[in-house]
């Protein structure tokens, strides 16, 4: 993940610690020099828990001081964060909210219910913890050149990489005029609305329309779930705008549906917060995504090594079996059944030997 | 009868089991497996973790004491400390974690397939011949290459060549340089005079492996003792011994692991369409496990619980003591025969083993009747 860093620095080694590089495998190098500072690392990107903001009650903001492995990020961007949960490493992607160019990053966690990782996060991180980072990615990020209007629709948690984008275009163009509706189900689920507020006291381009699908408590606001006609009131000039959307799949299929009505599509930008995998029917097909061999194809292989051979694709195997792991590979997305064990696996980002793994929705393998 | 059945009716302390049995006693140990695994988690993470910063900081510490060599104390500790270092980054760590016992920690520095270890032999021919070949074909007549390297005749179904007269020479030297043999393994350098490959081919596979045997080399035999100045030699021959400690251990503790009296061999004709529970039947009458203590089962990365080894390749090899109990358990219900034994002995049937088939002797009829 980190290979430009580890490139980079690479480059810059003087000869001895080439030499060492040589030697040494990269996690050893790292073991040596984890004794002098836990945040050292030869690749890795590792970080230090700096400071927490409670943002909500359920919306927790994380300060980090991220090691020199760090290749920045640009608003808009998630970063994929590891945690050592009862000795597995769990990853999971959250948005960064603070500005590029900072010594520290700031991400904002909401709490999942049930979810692991988000919950251990609020639970048992603490100050001085160190944490892996993996790169900043994800496509839902501000066009090179900074259209003159521009509308921002956020749904509850959807808002952090709003709020990065918004303050990034604020500050290439303080004078940018930008509509935000922002959705949240109460109150107190509005994170970061009080550095949007003072965005808009200093900003006067910035318009924030809030919208409560649950009891309002200023007349000001706008009650119930985003409606075009509700669109149409806070912002009439929808058309000139190039427009973001961030939240749950609901709120983003009705303004897709919107625009696609009104012939708006291009100038449609959207990123899905918690949408549940599609779990599959016993016998239906699902969709495996290869992606070092930029292949999508549907399946309906009972396995995923067959899926793969189906698809063309010649993964290394052994056994067939489940015993050898030679077929094992990382699973980015999706959830898959273990067909020796039955267990259902459906965190990202996890070992699985394809020989054995039954995919249960649409699967992305690093193959 | 299947050629499966018949060929353990006949040479086997076991009793035959019949289809019904088999798919019963697979399914017990199919059970057992699930059961460990499900409680699987922070205590063998942590362990592993800890077996790594073992190997890690024995490594540190004897490499710095071997830099003061010249004192004879220091040399002895020095070299006895590189020596665990190699033998558990080897056994415990390395064989272990290449068989992808520690994958669902998720952890890269433990992930079975990206895995590097402090030998020779590249990891990725590693997991080739000893995951794939021997843990899946495991002790298959023609087919499980650890059956003598392609250099030993160790069992009688193995046709006896001239060339065995050699077996007590070749498995001394084998054992004195196992790693480095180890390493030349993937080759299969004794289908080079039967035309059974080329040179060119050969050649090419060479590539990555002499790779990886300069690097160690250049690590432990030129680095090190030029960084120790005028302590050169005392590092040199420290390093020397510690590989050649880690030689003898490995060969013994594997040796012992299928080569032992009781340790059967089958036909490849008997594997085809095998159900899982044969499977399982086929590991534990190619293994043997060796009693000791528990420093002892940790020196040899728990291969003293071969047998568990064979049966779980994939379930942390410290859970394996605990399971033993449970499989002696169930195979005593089922009549088979749980070759378990202290190194001692079963090292002196290894060792009768290499001088007893050295010279011809015939195939047994009731083998060949099979």
């Amino acid at each position: 993940m980190n290979t430009n860093a580890s490139l980079n620095s690479s480059k810059t080694l003087n000869p001895v610690a080439a030499t060492f590089q040589k030697l040494f495998d990269n996690d050893w190098l790292d073991f040596a020099i984890s004794h002098v500072n836990p945040l050292f690392s030869v690749t890795r990107t590792k970080a230090r828990v700096v400071s927490f903001h409670q943002e909500t009650p359920d919306a927790l903001s994380i300060l980090l001081q991220p090691n020199q492995n760090w290749a920045g990020f640009q608003p808009g961007q998630f970063v994929p964060v590891r945690v050592d949960i009862k000795g597995v490493i769990h990853e999971r992607c959250y948005s960064i909210t603070s500005a590029p160019g900072e010594s520290t990053i700031r991400i904002t966690v909401k709490r999942q219910n049930g979810g692991l990782v988000s919950n251990w996060l609020h639970q048992h991180l603490l100050i001085g913890d160190i944490i892996e980072l993996g790169a900043a990615g994800g496509e839902f990020v501000l066009p090179a050149v900074l259209p003159e209007k521009l509308l921002f629709i956020a749904g509850g948690s959807g808002i952090t990489p709003v709020y990065s984008m918004i303050r990034a275009a604020l500050a290439s163009n303080p004078e940018a005029d930008i509509v935000l509706g922002f959705y949240a189900r109460n109150y107190l689920d509005l994170i970061l609305l009080d550095e949007l507020e003072a965005l808009k006291e200093k900003h006067a381009g910035l318009r924030i329309q809030l919208c409560i699908t649950g009891e309002r408590m200023f007349p000001e606001d706008l009650v119930g779930r985003f409606t075009p006609a509700q669109l149409q009131g806070y912002c009439a000039d929808v058309a000139s705008r190039e427009t973001f959307v961030c939240g749950p799949a609901g709120l983003i299929e009705a303004v897709v549906a919107h625009h696609a009505g009104k012939g708006l599509e291009a100038q449609l930008h959207k990123e899905y917060f918690g949408l549940p995998p599609v779990v599959r029917e016993p016998g239906a097909s699902a969709e495996v995504i290869y992606l070092k061999s930029g292949l999508t194809v549907e399946t309906s292989e009972p396995t995923l090594l067959q899926a793969a051979e189906k698809a063309g694709l010649k993964p290394k195997f052994g056994c067939r079996m489940g015993v050898c792991n030679t077929c094992s590979c990382v699973k980015k997305e999706g959830v898959v059944r273990n067909l020796v064990s039955g267990a259902i696996d459906d965190t990202p980002n996890t070992l699985i030997r394809l020989c054995i793994s039954e995919p249960l929705s649409a699967v992305t393998l690093d193959i | 009868m299947s050629a499966f059945e018949n060929i353990y009716k006949t040479s086997s302390k076991s009793r035959t089991l019949s289809p019904a049995e088999i798919d019963a006693f697979g399914a017990e140990l199919d059970a057992l497996r699930q059961s460990v695994m499900d409680n699987v988690g922070e205590r063998e993470a942590t362990y592993i973790r800890n077996v790594q910063k073992l190997v890690r900081y024995t490594e540190i510490g004897g490499r710095a004491l071997l830099m003061a060599g010249l004192f004879p104390p220091a040399w002895l500790a020095g070299t006895a400390l590189l020596s665990v270092s190699k033998i558990v980054d080897n056994m415990e760590l390395g064989h272990n974690v290449m068989h992808g016992q520690y994958d669902w920690m998720n952890d890269p520095t433990l992930n079975g397939n990206t895995f590097d270890w402090d030998t020779v032999c590249t990891a990725d021919n590693w997991r080739q011949t000893h995951n794939v070949v021997h843990h899946t074909y495991t002790n298959v007549q023609d087919v499980d290459h650890d059956i003598g390297y392609g250099l030993l005749r160790l069992f009688p179904e193995q046709k006896w060549e001239p060339r065995f007269l050699l077996n007590p020479i070749a498995a001394s030297l084998l054992a004195v340089t196992f790693q480095w043999t180890l390493a030349l393994q993937s080759l299969e350098l004794e289908k080079l005079p039967k035309g059974e490959k080329t040179l060119a081919e050969v050649r090419e596979e060479f590539k990555p492996i002499l790779a990886k045997m300069r690097k160690k080399f250049f690590k432990d035999y030129v680095f090190f003792p030029l960084v120790a100045g005028p302590f050169f030699l005392p590092v040199l021959t420290g390093n020397l011994t510690a590989n050649l400690v880690r030689n003898l251990w490995t060969f013994s503790i594997i040796f012992c692991g299928h080569f032992t009296e009781d340790a059967e061999t089958i036909p490849e004709a008997a594997i085809a369409n095998e159900t899982r529970g044969q499977w399982y039947l086929r590991q534990i009458r190619g293994s043997s496990n060796l009693t000791g203590s528990r420093v002892f089962d940790f020196m040899s990365g728990n291969l003293s619980y071969q047998i568990e080894h064979h049966l779980f390749p994939t379930v942390p090899a410290v859970r394996y003591k605990e399971m033993s109990v449970k499989v002696q358990e169930i195979c005593a219900r089922y009549g088979q025969h749980y070759n378990a034994g202290p190194f001692s002995k079963q090292f002196f049937t290894v060792v009768k083993r290499i001088l007893r088939y050295s010279l011809p002797t015939a195939k047994p009829a009731q083998l060949l009747a099979a």
